[in-house]
């Protein structure tokens, strides 16, 4: 097992899973027929949220794992911040969109 | 037993609990990388624990939340005092609660590596701040929680 490779190709995968959780969120908000084909998948939105983005997170571990050449320590490191910025970012997005939604921004 | 274990208040003490221990084991697993000695045995564990740990908090929380949230606590919330309780911090946290998982997943990896490894690729800075930052959001997600809990209790008209 390349350890490298697994930490570089987790920091990428881990980066899809929130974006894909943050707009899908935001998107079902606004589009009913998705929110809808979200409830059916498992019987509730949240559950197949969370099924999809872990499919999401293993399919694009997988993948970049077994495709990924020459990880090396800045490729990592950057990786790493990206995952953390994206987290960061990502938390706030959601935040800011329910209290809009709330206050009836939109 | 099932009965039980499947009831309101366990899953809701389940969900807490395994969060607790998460956090803690996050917070140790802080303390393991700071200290520089790289004991690989306590990272490891540390990790593994924190990772099963929220995992469980999650299938406790999420059991709880799909069975029992929507139908008893959201209306009562949202005919309460305190409707923005449901409508921004649950939906929040709700969803920032799925970040962590692979997040800490790929903590875990870290820690799989060598001391010589780790220190050759200079990332020990960016491993803390990634280990604060689930810690952060488990304490964040808890102190929501609460408030979430208290605008059920005490925020009815």
């Amino acid at each position: 097992m390349e350890k490298l490779k697994l930490i570089y190709s987790s920091s990428i995968a881990s980066s899809f899973a929130i974006v894909f959780v943050t707009l899908v969120t935001i998107v079902a908000e606004f589009n009913a027929p998705l929110k809808n084909w979200l409830k059916a998948l498992s019987g509730h939105h949240w559950t197949s949220k969370g099924i999809l983005s872990l499919v999401l997170y293993a399919v694009v571990l997988f993948a970049l794992y077994f495709t990924t050449k020459n990880v090396d320590a800045k490729r990592i490191k950057s990786a790493l911040s990206a995952m953390i910025g994206i987290t960061v970012l990502g938390s706030l997005t959601l935040f800011i969109f329910f209290t809009g939604h709330h206050l009836g921004w939109y | 037993m099932i009965e039980i274990i499947l009831s309101k208040p366990v899953l809701i003490g389940l969900h807490l609990a395994f969060a607790i221990v998460g956090i803690d084991a996050f917070l140790w697993l802080l303390g393991e990388i700071k200290n520089d000695s790289w004991r690989k045995t306590r990272l490891y564990w540390s990790a593994i624990v924190g990772v099963v740990a929220f995992i469980l908090s999650w299938f406790a929380g999420g059991y709880y939340y799909v069975k029992y949230y929507g139908g008893l606590v959201k209306p009562i919330i949202q005919g309460g005092l305190a409707p923005w309780a449901h409508n921004i911090i649950m939906e929040t946290k709700e969803h920032i609660f799925l970040f962590i998982i692979p997040l800490s997943i790929t903590a875990l990896f870290i820690t799989l590596l060598k001391k010589e490894d780790f220190e050759k690729m200079n990332i020990k800075k960016v491993f803390m701040v990634l280990t604060v930052l689930i810690v952060g959001l488990g304490l964040l997600i808890g102190a929501m929680g609460f408030t979430i809990s208290a605008a059920a209790r005490w925020g009815v008209k």
